[in-house]
Formats: C-alpha cells, structure tokens, sequence
C-alpha cells in the first residue's frame, strides 16, 4: 500500500516551469482521477483497476479490462506510480505488470526467481523488488530477497539476501529501506541498504509490524507499525528519532499532506502534526468490517478508504470530505487495497 | 423369487417404465443387492440414472462429466483435472451426499466430494437422486445424493475387457474390467491407470498451460459368496491413487505446488434374505490422506474411519414393509492444524422407514431419522414422499411424485476442530425441501418419448461459513439462511428411423434460483443468488445409429455465474456452449471411438482464473473377451 507521487511533483513541477511563461497568475490544481486497485481474490486472478471521478462520482469498475483485456492479475499487492509509470505487483501471478498512466499494459516483469513479489521501488533504470521467496515446512519464509532488475530489459540483475518478509520499500538519498514483518510479530525490524554496493547497511529493531514508509515534508523518513507506532528515523538513517505510541493498533497504511501524517486507527482517522510531533484527532470517524485502504487526495484533501469487508465480496470505498461529510460509498472490487490520484491543471 | 430380487425387478420396471432416463434395461437377472441403497423407499423422487451413450462417452472421464451432462449439476472445476466440486440444486459442495453403496465417501475434514478423484472406470453404475432427504442419505443431502456402485451378479457369464485411451495433449488412460461368477462366487474387478501432461493452450492468452499434469491408478474389486439361497456375502476394496500438479491460475508462474490423494475404502456385507424379512449387516473401514505440497511446505491429513450398520426389513402386512436401521460412525482424524494434531468423533443413527403401497399404482413412504453426534444439536430428520399413476393405459402413462423431507448436516471436522478456530458449538444445518413432479411416457408404435418436469422448494438454515471474526480471525458460524428453487424439466425420444438406423436425443433444461435470505455477516448478499450458481441450464444430446456406427453429441449451455456474493457482473463468468462430437464402431468385442470433445474451441471457466481446454481429441479401442 505503497504510495508515490513523485510523478506529481514532476508534474507540479513542469506545470510551474510553465506557468512561469504565461500571465495567468492564479494556478489551481483538481483531482482529475482517482484509481481503485483491488487486490482480487486469492488464486482466482480477477485483481481490478477502477477508475473514479470525484466530481461527478461516476465509477468504471474495470478500467484495465477496458483498456487490455481479462484482469490484472492474481493479487494485486501493491501499487508504484513512477514518472507516469504504473507498476502493479502481483503476489499471486508473480510477476509484475507495467502499465502506462491510462492503464495500457507497456510490459511485464517476470523470471523464475520472481516468488511472491511484495513490493517495488524505482530509481533512475533499477527497480528493486520484495521478494518473499519459498515457504519451508511450517510455510515460513527462510529465503527473503531483494532483487534488482534492468528495466531496459526487465531482467534480473543482482540479487540481494535480507531479513525475512520484506513488505514495503522506500528509497531516500540512494538507500532502500525496508520493512520486514512477520505475521507472528517474531520478525519486526527495517534493513537499510547501501545502493551504491547493494549491502545491508544497517538493520533496526521496530515495535511489531512495521508496514508503509513514508516521507513528510521535511524529509524526514517515518514508518508505520501496525501495534500502534508511528517511527521516524534519523537523516542519516541510522537510528530512530522519535518513536510515537498510538492508543491502538494502527492501519499499516498511512498518508502524508503537508505537515500532517494521517491514519485511520480506532475507527477514527487521526493525524500526526510533524511539525511539533503531536497527535489529533479529525473528530471523523469511520466504521468499517474489515479497514484495508487509506489515502488523502493531496488536493482536495478528502479521505478514501478500503474496507475489504469478509475478503470475498465487493470491499467498500469510502470518501469523507476533510470536514467529515460522508461523499460516497460504493462496492469497488474485490479488496480495495491501494488509492492513486490524477492530478491536474484546473484552471 | 425370492423377495430381494423381487423389489429389483419391481423398481427396474417401474424405474423403466417411469424414468425414461435410461436408453437401455439393465438386465434382469439374478442381481445381488446386498449394501445397496434401496431406491424403492423413494417413491416420491426421479431418481436419474445417466444414459448408456453418456456412460460410455466419457468412460474415461471423471464421473463429474456424466453428471453434469444428465441433470442440473454444476461443477466448480479449479482447472482440468484439478479440484472438482458440486453445486447441487443451488446448494454448496458440502451439501451433497456422495454415497458408494451403504457408505457416505465426502470427504469428513472438508465435508465435500473432489470428483476428480472419482473416475467413471472405478464404478459400475451410478444414480442422481436429487433433494433425497437426510433420512436416506445421511448428514448433507439437502441438493440431493450421487450414489456409487458395484453390484455383483450370481449367474453372470465371465467375461474381461481391456481398453485403452489416447488424447490430446498427453492423455492416456488404461483400463481392465472383469466380472462374471463361478459356482458360488461373483466378483467384478476394476483396474485403471491415467495419466496427463495436461499442457493444453491456454485460450486466453495463447501460452501453454504448464505445471498441470496429473496421474492416477486404481483398483476396485468386489467378492461376492452365497452360502446358501438366503445368504450372501459381499467383500469390496477400492483404492484410489491420485497424483497431481495443482493448475496454477491463468498468468501465474507459480510452479512447485503438489498434491497426492490416497482412498481405501472397503467393506464387508452379510446378507440374510427371509420370506417377509430381511437382515442386512455390514461393516467397512474407509481411509482419505492427503498431503499437499507448495514449495517445501507441507499439508497433510490423514482419516480413518470405521462404519457399521445393521438394517433389518419386514412385511408387517402384504403390502406394507418397515426398514429398521441402525449406523455406527468412529472417526479419527489426523490433522496438524487441528488442536492437539488431530480429532476424534462417533456418530450414531437410528431410522425407521416405512414404505408401501395404498392401493394399486399409489406407493408411499414415511421415514425419520435420528444421528447423535457429542456437541451437536441435530433434529430429526422426516421424509414422505408419494408416487401416483395418475393415468395409464399400455402405451401411455402419467405419474405424480411428491416429497417433502426435513434434512440436517453435520459441521465438519474442520469446522469443529481447526486450532483456536474451529468452533465445536456449531449446529447442523437443517433445510425444509419440498417438491413434486410429473412424469409421462408414451409409445407410438417404435417411438418412446418421455417427459418430466420437476419443481423443488428448499429452505436452508443455520447455513455455516468461515468468516473473519471481530479479531480478524477466521471462524465457522451458523449464519445464513438460502432459499433454493427452481423447475427441472426433461424430454427424452427414441425413434427408429429405418431398419438398423435409429435417432435419439435429450433435452433437459432446468432453473435454479438460489438466493440468500438472511445473512449475519454480510447484509450485501441478501437478495442475490449464490456465487457458482447458473440460473440457467441445459443439457442436450443426440445419437443417430447405423448398424454398428453411432454418431454422438452433447451439449451443454451453461448460463452466467456470479462469483461474488454482491452478483458483480464484472466478477461473472460469462455463459457457455460446450460442444463434444463423438463417433463409435461397436461389434460383439471390439469399440473403437473417436471424439472431439469443446468442438466449437470455446474459451470458458467453471472457476474464476483458472483456465480450461479448447477443442481436443480422443481416441479409444476396447475389446472384450467372452469366457465360457
């Protein structure tokens, strides 16, 4: 449940280089989109895309069986968007598709090392990816990877031995870290490793179930765990530097919005102030069966989360305005599991 | 005659007379009956017997394929060859009773049937007794009972056939069949060995299926004594031996992924035939293991199982007998999921049933049923079922059934035992089924035409389901409840067309309307139909021969399934036509036959993701040798 809008800030970026040509002096920015990704069924490959428009609040259920054909895959674990490139990687098929910003499928990532994918991260021509690897006899993992791959050829280029269950990737100043996390709490800890010589530079011990990793506005790097922490690490990433205890078990998926950190925790969405490291509640509360998605549109600010309901029907996906108004509800898929935003120039 | 034989012939004319649904009379000899499931104390079902032409074109094939082309079953299909599991009526797997003779064989960890692991060359006849009732069929028949079996015959001749198979994408099937009697003893064995690279091309994405490959071999052999005109003995043993590489879903590289199933099942029967009573005793020990294998993990489970009963039959009048019958079930189960590494359970039965007839053409009968299972409320399950001929003249005839039963199962050992999971408080299901139909059958000088149609109403309750608890724990619970209808409909035709040129066909259409009235976790599906459910179904097939040449087709249309409880059309796997086109040469001891089964090469899924054949070929030679 990885997000990444470095395509945004390209995009923002390019919109103010262009802006800067003309006289329009007010610039204003819409959500134009936003994409539903649904994990599908396990073993039954019917992972979807759905397209929603915040505006009218229409919804196609299935924009890349639109755009392709059939599903994306078998479950869709998590969602990198990258220079307008969309990696989904696919847990179950084990493989990664590679899709352009409209969804059109531009390429797969798949070798027979490729076993059961958690997460990827891009910099420059070199994908990273979480690999589990195979079960032993109790159906723990024993052989977790990194692996790096050329995306000039999409083929496996170096392979990286780590800790077990690596979940979620993030790269900072030419260093991946890593979130590791057993579902028996018996492995929770982040790897950080040196991209120049691909070593495991450092690893920390964290409270169980360290998931996303983000990056707030000052660049400091935090990580949720799932027992009700919110960590940040030093900048040189080398020990952590606050450690925030929640009252609760926290949602492994988290959003950053300008000097916020927000979280969905105790049926209410909360957020960390990372200017003086305190917490508040928005005062919104959301009841859900079974929470599994959370993001913050960056411009509207409105919340949409997953509720992934009994795992086999339709989970929900819920929108709250920043005030708190109920927008829209409505089944998207099976396993709502990741949120990403179009944004564009409204002008 | 002797009584037993009697009742046969009786319900063999009667099943012949009032089916219509076999194209040719099982002969009328001395058949044994000893552990089987006496059809006659369900005068108010249609009891289905596939036809000959379809028993003979998927010979090769598991008995799934027989059954879905001769009803309105559905199978949920995980890939071909793989994982097979019925959709009865609009009732789930677990609610279909699979019975091999006297014996219930679903699986008790699952509490359902994989009928990839029932060939059709392990069984020697099998019957589709829809909505039958707990009260014959045991825990779980609510859509309704396959029955399995391997009767014996006294005064057969010797007879031995061998065949072999060959088919597209590495098929090969051998098998032995031999039975016949000698003096006192009759026996009927059964060997057969399969296999399959199963690499067909996967039609959506024009890749090899890999990874699918599977292999089999069996032996079912029974042993029949008659120690004297009254008493007999019957000794059956199969063993079953599965091998497969499980299908991974479309797109999915997933490679090391196993499983091997091994089943013995046997039985030992005595039988004691009197002048107005009867005694039936018979015991078995059935095993089922299991051992699953993704990369180096492994899952294994292993149950072993006693089961004995005694029934005991007498005419307390000329025209009106009572069947007491009393079961004894002793379960263990290893298991290392389960609490401790496995479990143990006894179940015990006790059933009067009563049948009869009023006056002439108006049968009856009256059951109840009683199971005792420690920890686990069950009622009792009644049973009346009626069958009228409404009107009959030589050629002509009109008959109305009636049933109505009130069924339970039993939760499953999983249910009951998975670690911190399992939940021992659960109830049975219970479910209220109600039916009648109409059947006719007419003669016009050659031609035989039979029609039925049949409407069913079954409410099922305390419904259970593994759903995720508040701490995200997933657990059995009892709750839902799904109300199950639907019309079954039947038209069959025999019609000479010239001398040795003959025309028959089969139409059955059926609608099965399965919704979901109430549900305690999910308040989205109420109103829906069950997921793998079609509403619609139809079977048809058509044989012209000449001389010794047949020409066979079969076709199924399978209506649209839901795969998600809230009925989303983008989850739904889209309606069917699945064409097989077969031609045969029969002499007195060879056939020789050739098919083309999914002609059309059409792109189908009988599960979400997993990818099924396009048109592919079979070739079969058998021959059979007399002995004198």
């Amino acid at each position: 449940m990885t997000k990444n809008y470095s395509n945004l800030l390209v995009l923002f970026s390019l919109l103010f280089i262009f802006s800067a040509c003309e006289d329009s002096e007010d610039i204003n920015f819409k959500t134009a989109g936003v994409y539903i990704f649904h994990e599908g069924g396990f073993g039954s490959n019917n992972a979807t895309i759905g397209s929603y428009d915040p505006e009218t609040l229409e919804y196609n259920p299935n924009l890349y069986g639109g755009q392709n054909s059939g599903f994306v895959g078998d479950v869709q674990q998590n969602i990198l968007v990258d220079n307008g490139t969309i990696y989904s990687v696919l847990n179950g098929s084990n493989s990664i598709e590679i899709m352009g910003s409209n969804l059109k499928s531009e390429g797969e990532i798949s070798f027979p090392e490729l076993d059961k994918p958690r997460d990827i991260a891009v910099a420059g021509n070199l994908a990273y990816i979480a690999n589990w690897g195979p079960y032993d006899q109790n159906f723990s993992l024993f052989a977790s990877e990194i692996f790096v791959v050329d995306l000039s050829t999409n083929s496996l280029i170096e392979r990286i031995e780590v800790q077990e269950y690596p979940e979620h990737l993030f790269i900072k100043n030419n260093q991946l870290i890593v979130s590791h996390s057993s579902f028996d709490g018996s492995i929770s800890e982040i790897s950080i490793i040196n991209l120049n010589n691909l070593q495991v530079e450092q690893t920390i011990a964290l409270p169980n179930g360290p998931q996303e990793i983000v990056e707030d506005e000052n660049g400091s790097i935090w990580i949720v765990c799932t027992s009700g922490s919110l960590i940040q690490l030093n900048a040189s990433l080398t020990s952590i530097e606050n450690r925030i205890d929640l009252d609760g078990e926290v949602l492994g998926d988290i959003d950053v919005d300008g000097n916020s950190i927000y979280f969905y925790s105790a049926n209410e969405i909360s957020f960390l102030n990372t200017a003086d490291n305190t917490v508040s509640n928005t005062g919104i509360e959301v009841e859900m069966q079974t929470p599994y998605a959370f993001a913050v549109d960056p411009v509207s600010g409105d919340f949409y989360l997953g509720d992934a309901l009994d795992y086999s029907s339709e989970g929900l996906m819920i929108r709250y305005s920043n005030e708190g108004e109920l927008l829209d509800m409505f089944p998207s898929g099976i396993i709502p599991t990741q949120f990403t935003f179009n944004i564009e120039r409204d002008r | 005659m002797r009584l037993g034989t009697l009742f046969l012939l009786l319900w063999f004319t009667n099943g012949l007379i009032a089916q219509g649904h076999q194209d040719s009379i099982p002969v009328l000899e001395e058949i044994s009956v000893q552990g089987s499931f006496e059809k006659q104390f369900l005068p108010g079902n249609t009891i289905i017997l596939p036809k000959i032409k379809t028993l003979n074109f998927y010979n090769g094939d598991n008995i799934s394929e027989i059954l879905r082309q001769n009803s309105s079953i559905y199978f949920k299909e995980y890939g071909n060859g793989m994982l097979t599991t019925i959709s009865f009526r609009g009732t789930n797997a677990s609610q279909t009773a699979v019975l091999w003779e006297n014996f219930n064989i679903n699986s008790f960890t699952l509490g359902q049937t994989d009928f990839s692991l029932l060939p059709s060359q392990a069984i020697s006849e099998i019957s589709i007794i829809p909505g039958s009732g707990s009260s014959m069929g045991g825990s779980g028949a609510f859509g309704g009972a396959v029955l399995l079996e391997n009767p014996l015959s006294f005064n057969s001749r010797n007879k031995l056939s061998i065949g072999q198979q060959i088919g597209s994408f590495g098929q090969l099937n051998s098998y032995l069949n031999a039975n016949g009697s000698v003096g006192k003893w009759a026996y009927d064995t059964k060997i057969y060995w399969g296999k399959a690279e199963n690499d067909f091309e996967i039609l959506q994405t024009g890749e090899k299926q890999e990874n699918a490959s599977f292999e089999r071999w069996g032996v079912n052999q029974s042993i029949g004594y008659k120690i004297n005109n009254a008493e007999k003995l019957k000794l059956a043993i199969w063993y079953n031996d599965n091998f497969r590489e499980i299908q991974p879903s479309i797109g999915s590289t997933r490679d090391i992924n196993k499983q091997s199933d091994y089943n013995v099942r046997t039985y030992l029967n005595y039988e004691r035939i009197g002048e107005k009573s009867s005694l039936n005793i018979g015991s078995g020990y059935f095993m089922d293991e299991m051992d699953y294998q993704l990369d180096q993990a492994i899952s294994y489970y292993k149950v072993d199982r006693w089961e004995s009963f005694t029934d005991y039959k007498f005419y307390y009048s000329s025209k009106h007998q009572v069947k007491l019958s009393g079961r004894y079930n002793y379960i263990n189960a290893k298991n290392q999921n389960y609490d401790g590494g496995g479990a143990i359970e006894e179940r015990y039965s006790l059933a009067a049933l009563f049948e009869g007839k009023i006056w002439k053409g108006m049968d009856y009968a009256v059951h109840f049923r009683q199971q005792l299972v420690p920890g686990v409320n069950i009622p009792i399950s009644p049973y009346i079922g009626i069958s009228n001929q409404m009107w009959g003249t030589e050629n002509h005839r009109l008959y109305l059934k009636l049933n109505t039963s009130y069924n339970y199962r039993l939760p499953t050992l999983n249910d009951r035992f998975w670690n911190e999971d399992g939940n021992p408080r659960l109830n049975s299901e219970t479910a209220w089924n109600k039916e009648f139909s109409i059947q006719s059958n007419h003669k016009w000088d050659k031609t035989n035409a039979n029609f039925s149609v049949t409407a069913y109403h079954n409410e099922v309750d305390n419904w259970i389901q593994w759903v995720p608890d508040e701490n995200n724990q997933w657990r059995p619970q009892n709750i839902k409840q799904v109300l199950a209808k639907g019309i079954e409909t039947q038209l069959g035709i025999q019609l000479p067309l010239a001398n040795d040129f003959k025309f028959e066909t089969d139409l059955q259409y059926s609608f099965t309307q399965s919704i979901v009235t109430a549900s305690e976790n999910n308040q989205r599906e109420v109103g829906n139909q069950l997921i793998y459910t079609p509403l619609h179904k139809a079977n048809f097939s058509a044989s012209i021969s000449w001389k010794r040449f047949s020409l066979d087709t079969f076709q199924q249309l399978t209506g649209r399934v839901f795969t998600t409880p809230s009925n989303s059309e983008v989850f739904a796997l889209q309606p069917f036509l699945l064409s097989d086109l077969g031609l045969s040469w029969k002499s007195s001891n060879w056939l020789l036959s050739t098919k083309v089964k999914n002609l059309f090469n059409t792109e189908y899924y009988l599960y979400s993701g997993y990818a099924m054949p396009g048109r592919n070929y079979q070739f079969n030679i058998t021959h059979t040798f007399n002995i004198k």
